[in-house]
């Protein structure tokens, strides 16, 4: 992993970046008639450094993860390799091409999609959307047509074709917006945040998806997300940018190890519980309410990534179990993990 | 499966009509969507009709009683304005069909972000933003205008020889152009400002002078028919090539302008793109 | 509540109403100079109709002030709660309001006299420009009096309005969808009130009806008096014909959202 790339090895390179960084400026205006007067006459421009000097080289068929807290830059550095936003400084360049120029060819071997945000049309059947996008990119009819058969087939969408979208629950709108976006067979899939708001089983039908398109097409994936299990189910490398810098970036086993992010869990228990079986070394335990109490009490333990499963059988002998939740450590925690010095993970940051 | 490798396709466009042969198949697979969609909303189509026709109907009461008191005003007879009214009609309805659904689209695709989706597509974004949208039930206004554009005919001038009608076509057309770069500019503010509705709300209220000949007006305000908003071109000309014939000189001057403003607004369109990629976030 | 709770009531009302209109200014900058674009269109038109000769039944002045001052009065005069009613209805958000002290209809009220005020420090500047352009062919021979008699009428006008409206959104009751109603019905009381061409150019047979419908007294009587081709004793018992709409149109206004509100909460919503 190194920042700056050799020209001769540009077959096998997909995304390229040197010190790419973007730096906004703003006018600073006080609220009210004053302040608007004032800023009329002397505005204080203020820059804020969105992202700073951030290098990196994906070659082609990664699949790769940006992680990161919100505003960490993460969507920032994303726009610049999809030519939304110009770089402030740095170079950076995706097939080749630089972004920003938004050069017809570069366009079309690109695709992005944006959780939150719809390409599909609403009142329409998504078959519909799909025509309009084989025009859009100048595809062939017999292309076309094997493209959408082909990514059909892999979401299992062939019958929601013909329905409007407005009528599709929100796990299959999200199916057809990738199939949407992969129809034109781009060589690189940018996502941003794209399993947003969907629910577990939707999740995981999207990332099955996503790593079965990278095998069968060669499709370089890259994916900004704040959930950890996007990142972990699919990429075999991950890139941590917190404050616009890039904090790690390495294979995801590597950080997992070092790091150990934790599961928390909330059970709540519906009798007393006997917690004399819990390894106490290995899970950080804290009650709500009494064990003692009969009608029972709330346990929330932080337990290791690799045990949740162990945990679940055990907890039921604990006691009545009334309900268990399952969360993950946030992010900020792991960065803060990162930051605060667990220095196996230094050699692997690429600086 | 096959996996294309890299950089190995032919290009898009190799030549610049083969880019304009591909923004007009996008561009048709937009109506054939549109239409799919209207026909879905049947009461919607209705509804836009009956509003169409009433419209038409209280605009056409000044007229009316205008006549009542005066044979002609500053040269102009019934026949004529009704004739115009018909154009104006057309005018309108083509714009509400083609134009107007991606006007008031244009400032939300900005604020919230939607515009980023667009970016990424290998067109025209300026082109594909004003055309996406189209309301096909509007198309029905054509329709009235036709009828009233023969009405008019019959009532002053007669038919017009072929030549007088494409030379009004031809101006015709150069104004549907030049009102829809008039519309587009002053929507492109939404890169700016907030909100654009208010000033496109107000855009459409001027709508309302292009029912009249230019020559009801002052020279002011004639002078803004013809440079700002110009509906001296969409209507009255026309209206003119068709009663009285107009020069030759005046379908190729409108051509040009029609021209210099689809430049112009161009132009402002890269600014204001330049403008989204540097300051957004 | 007594009147004057009810009073300080609606004073508090109108008072959050102005400081909620007052953020939307720059809106009402643009919303106001759309409405004052149709008068200024038709004076210019009439004025060229005159200046070809056209005789009308009324001369060039007195329609060059009507136009100047029919979007003021028009504005003044406008209500626009219809569909917000109807829709409120539907949606059960009225549950909201009859749970509080003080009827809906208050609030609406004073929201309409608030955005008015608003709308008012917006619009008569730009009145008075297009004023003082055409300030040689206005003819405005009001007397002291009068215009309190004009003040007077441009409130009953007002009150017609609001009732009218109330009655439109009211019918939220029992339609499902009021918008083609109301949409009609502006469209219909815009031209029987003058809102298009004046009342008095219309062809001489409509002019009996005219005179005796109830929505000459929205916006053209008020503009009549100003424009001053109405005797002192025409002019009094139009305000009392006024005054009596007013009060039909309010009686309507009440029976209809009281069966209203009773078929609404014996519906449970």
């Amino acid at each position: 992993m190194h920042a700056g790339f050799a020209v001769s090895d540009m077959s096998s390179v997909a995304i390229a970046a040197t010190d790419l960084t973007k730096t906004y400026s703003f006018h600073r205006q006080s609220a009210g008639l004053l302040g608007a007067l004032r800023g009329a006459i002397r505005r204080r421009t203020e820059t804020r450094l969105a992202v700073d000097r951030i290098g990196f080289t994906i070659a082609r068929g990664e699949i790769v993860g940006l992680l990161g807290p919100n505003g960490a830059g993460k969507t920032t550095t994303l726009k610049m390799l999809t030519g939304l936003l110009h770089p402030s400084g740095g170079e950076v360049r995706v097939l080749g091409f630089r972004p920003f120029e938004r050069d017809t060819e570069y366009l079309r071997r690109i695709a992005l999609v944006m959780g939150q945000k719809s390409m599909l049309w609403w009142d329409v059947p998504a078959m519909e959307s799909l025509l309009l996008h084989k025009e859009m990119y100048g595809l062939a009819d017999r292309d076309f047509r094997e493209s959408v058969d082909e990514l059909a087939t892999l979401l299992d969408v062939t019958d929601l074709l013909a329905v409007p979208v407005r009528k599709l629950s929100l796990g299959e709108r999200m199916k057809l917006e990738l199939m949407a976006a992969l129809v034109h067979r781009p060589d690189v899939l940018f996502l941003d945040e794209p399993t947003i708001g969907l629910d577990v089983v939707a999740k995981a039908r999207v990332r099955a998806f996503l790593a079965e398109v990278n095998r069968l097409r060669g499709t370089t994936i890259l994916i900004t997300s704040h959930d950890m299990d996007d990142i972990e189910a699919l990429c075999s490398r991950v890139m941590i940018v917190n404050h616009g810098r890039l904090a790690y970036d390495g294979s995801l086993a590597h950080l997992v190890e070092t790091v150990q992010p934790g599961k928390f869990m909330r059970v709540t228990y519906a009798s007393a519980v006997d917690l004399s079986a819990l390894d106490r070394d290995r899970v950080n335990v804290a009650v709500e309410g009494d064990v003692a109490d009969p009608t029972g009490c709330v346990l929330s333990l932080t337990v290791p990534r690799s045990e949740v499963g162990t945990m679940f059988a055990q907890l039921p002998r604990l006691g009545e179990l009334a309900d268990v939740s399952v969360a993950d450590a946030d992010v900020d925690a792991i960065i803060r993990d990162l930051f605060t010095g667990v220095a196996a993970v230094r050699p692997e940051v690429a600086r | 499966m096959t996996t294309i490798s890299m950089n190995e396709r032919a290009p898009l466009d190799p030549t610049w009509h083969a880019a304009l042969r591909r923004h007009a198949r996008l561009w048709r697979a937009g109506v054939v969507m549109a239409i799919s969609r209207e026909a879905q909303f049947r009461a919607n189509v209705l509804a836009t009709i009956v509003v169409g026709i009433t419209q038409l109907v209280v605009s056409l009461i000044p007229i009316f009683l205008l006549f009542d008191y005066a044979g002609s005003v500053r040269g102009w007879t019934q026949g004529e304005v009704l004739v115009l009214i018909g154009l104006h009609q057309m005018m309108t309805a083509l714009l509400a069909t083609f134009v107007a659904p991606n006007m008031e689209e244009l400032t939300e695709a900005v604020t919230e972000g939607a515009l980023d989706l667009l970016l990424i597509r290998p067109v025209n974004t300026q082109f594909f933003v004003a055309t996406r949208r189209v309301r096909p039930a509007n198309l029905f206004g054509v329709l009235l205008g036709i009828v009233l554009v023969l009405i008019g005919l019959a009532r002053s001038s007669g038919v017009p020889d072929p030549g007088a009608i494409i030379a009004g076509a031809v101006v015709f057309a150069a104004g549907f152009v030049l009102l829809t770069c008039a519309w587009l500019a002053v929507a492109t503010c939404a890169f700016w400002m907030s909100s654009v509705t208010a000033g496109l709300l107000v855009f459409q209220d001027v709508m309302q002078a292009g029912r009249y000949p230019v020559q009801f007006f002052p020279r002011v305000v004639r002078f803004l028919l013809l440079l700002v908003v110009p509906w001296a071109i969409a209507t009255t000309l026309p209206t003119s090539a068709l009663t009285h014939g107009i020069a030759w000189w005046v379908p190729m001057a409108s051509v040009g302008f029609a021209a210099i403003a689809v430049m112009l607004v161009r132009a402002f369109w890269r600014y204001a793109i330049r403008f989204y990629a540097s300051a957004s976030s | 509540m007594t009147p004057h709770q009810t009073l300080r009531l609606l004073r508090r009302m109108i008072a959050i109403n102005i400081a909620g209109s007052v953020v939307y200014r720059a809106n009402f900058v643009f919303f106001m100079l759309g409405t004052i674009i149709g008068p200024i269109v038709s004076a210019l038109v009439w004025q060229a109709a005159v200046a070809s000769g056209a005789e009308l039944p009324v001369d060039g002045s007195y329609l060059m002030t009507y136009f100047v001052l029919l979007s003021l009065v028009t504005m003044l005069t406008s209500s626009w709660l219809a569909n917000f009613l109807a829709d409120a209805i539907r949606d059960g958000r009225l549950s909201v309001w009859l749970a509080r002290p003080g009827s809906f209809l208050y609030e609406l009220a004073a929201n309409n006299v608030a955005e008015k005020v608003v709308k008012l420090v917006v619009l008569v500047p730009m009145i008075a420009i297009f004023g003082l352009i055409v300030r040689d062919s206005l003819a405005v021979d009001v007397v002291a009096w009068r215009w309190i008699a004009v003040l007077a009428s441009v409130g009953m006008a007002a009150i017609i309005v609001f009732a009218c409206d109330v009655i439109i959104g009211a019918l939220g009751f029992w339609l499902e969808d009021v918008s083609g109603i109301a949409w009609g019905q502006r469209l219909l009381v815009g031209l029987l009130a003058g809102q298009f061409v004046p009342l008095a150019i219309m062809p001489v047979w409509t002019q009996t009806f005219l005179q005796a419908q109830p929505f000459r007294y929205t916006v053209s009587f008020p503009l009549e008096i100003v424009v001053g081709n109405l005797t002192s004793r025409d002019m009094v018992i139009g305000l009392f014909v006024q005054l009596a709409y007013a009060a039909l149109f309010v009686g309507m206004a009440r029976e209809i959202w009281s069966r209203g509100l009773r078929s609404y909460s014996a519906a449970g919503a």
